[in-house]
């Protein structure tokens, strides 16, 4: 069992870099990382259905985020993860892809 | 032990030269704050069919969109390449694991309720009827309601930790492996966003789906599953009983934990750790099926009270490439602790492309009742498996 731990923190230590290398964004990767996963890292959608963040209002994106906790947005995916989130949360979320697009 | 590192080796080698983008793999659930398994999938139990959301979230690091026709039919094909110690005494080679087709319909405008049916058509022809039900939703999506919806048909076991991982102990020793379903009326309600729970009566205890058993009407059961997440990290219990007038009743329980670590701290622990802990007495039978090497040894504790562990980990090395340990701990029966299985496993799982992922896992098993000398059951030998899954 002991070789088997030991090759897996030996793997960990190896690859860990390859998660961090990527979170060269301006903000808290912790925090970031529930969007990254549907909006793109780049706040550019993968698909057709989901909206690009990148470049866009400030204010739009804190008052959709403040819907989506409130119920007076629903959607099955986003309302359970504004609940995650505070309003200084939202705020940092919201600079950050609004000053995307300016870049 | 020298073949284990020759392995490993081969593997950071080759991620070294592939990989270069992420992505994750299970455990969203926690991860992005979804007590519902409803967000993703059909059924409240989880697993089968994928709705639209859940399809775009499966391919939501690669630049496609699901057709259309994605919104009412699915398929899903699993290739195995499984390379035990003995391959001569044991299961092995190249199989079909599963092939299935599936449809899901809308029966009212409002799209509320829903017309589902899963065939595997192909592979290892367990089950072959799978997910196949009336769902009906009482409220919209995302609201949350005591009483969420109903479901009647055939459907998988609200029980533990969902897994598509046949091998794992707690899910054999709790007749609850991915391949084993229910038939009866599924009831679930999530009254707010930490908690779910669903609860089930079935008849005719994990028949394949394809016509009556004798004795079947006389036999019933009943299973409650509840889990609650409050932060980072949800705990979840599950209850099964059985009861038919032919033969002993069968009863199990669960208990359960997936805690995000990269919910705390995604830079230092993108990862995810499960643990399950399950008691139960009477499915000691499946334990016949390949994975006990002596017959005798089963039949002697048929009856017995079997106690086993889960723990796992999923390391997100990117977000489409997940190094995985997983732990297996069973004793098949509790009045003789000294007889256990145990297996330790370390692998990946890669999504190549929007619709497919390969997952390999290096296993050293280890059984220590006398019977199991000879090593021809699945549980006490050292594996080696590759998996090749496609999904539409």
């Amino acid at each position: 069992m002991k070789k088997v731990i030991f090759i897996f923190a030996v793997c960990i230590f190896l690859f860990r870099n390859l998660s961090i290398a990527q979170s060269n964004l301006d903000v808290d990767l912790n925090l970031i990382s529930s969007c990254v996963a549907c909006h793109g890292p780049n706040g550019i959608s993968p698909n057709e259905d989901w909206p690009n963040l990148a470049g866009q209002k400030k204010n739009y994106i804190i008052i959709q985020l403040k819907n989506f906790k409130q119920g007076q947005r629903v959607n099955i995916l986003m309302s359970p993860i504004s609940k995650m989130l505070n309003e200084n949360q939202m705020e940092d979320l919201a600079n950050y892809y609004s000053n995307l697009g300016l870049k | 032990m020298l073949h284990i590192k020759r392995i490993c080796m081969s593997a950071l080698l080759f991620i070294h030269i592939f990989i270069s983008t992420t992505y994750a793999t299970q455990d969203y659930a926690v991860r992005y704050n979804q007590i519902s398994c409803t967000s993703c999938h059909y059924s409240p139990v989880g697993g089968g069919p994928l709705k639209r959301s859940g399809k775009l979230f499966q391919t939501s690091q690669f630049q496609t969109t699901p057709l259309d026709l994605q919104n009412y039919i699915s398929a899903n094909l699993i290739g195995l390449a499984y390379i035990p110690e003995n391959p001569k005494t044991s299961k092995s080679g190249l199989g079909l694991m599963a092939g299935s087709l599936a449809a899901h319909v809308p029966l009212t405008d409002r799209k509320n309720s829903f017309l589902v049916i899963e065939n595997n058509i192909a592979g290892f022809a367990l089950a072959p009827l799978r997910d196949t039900y009336v769902l009906y939703n009482f409220y919209k999506e995302a609201e949350y309601k005591w009483f969420e919806s109903i479901l009647i048909g055939r459907f998988r076991s609200p029980f533990g930790l969902v897994s598509n991982e046949h091998r794992t102990y707690t899910r054999i020793q709790t007749g609850t492996r991915w391949f084993d379903f229910e038939t009866g009326v599924l009831m679930s309600g999530t009254p707010n966003s930490k908690i779910h729970y669903d609860l089930a009566v079935v008849n005719g205890k994990n028949f394949s789906g394809e016509g009556l058993n004798t004795g079947q009407a006389n036999e019933w059961g009943s299973i409650f599953n509840i889990r609650i997440m409050p932060s980072f990290f949800l705990l979840g219990s599950s209850l099964s009983y059985y009861r038919t007038e032919l033969s002993e009743i069968s009863h199990a329980w669960s208990m359960y934990s997936v805690i995000s670590m990269a919910r705390l701290n995604y830079k230092l622990f993108p990862a995810t750790l499960k643990l399950e802990y399950a008691e139960s007495k009477g499915f000691n039978s499946i334990l016949n099926q390949g994975n006990a090497s002596d017959p005798n040894y089963v039949t002697s504790i048929l009856t017995s009270r079997s106690q086993g562990l889960l723990v796992r980990l999923d390391w997100w090395i990117t977000n489409k490439f997940t190094l995985i340990y997983k732990y297996d701990w069973l004793t098949p029966d509790s009045d003789y602790p000294i007889d256990i299985y145990e297996r330790h496993g370390l692998g990946f799982r890669w999504n190549v492309s929007p619709y497919t992922y390969l997952s390999f896992r290096s296993e050293i098993g280890r059984a220590t009742h006398p019977s199991e000398k000879s090593k021809s059951g699945q549980l006490a030998q050292n594996a080696n498996f590759l998996i090749l899954e496609a999904s539409f």
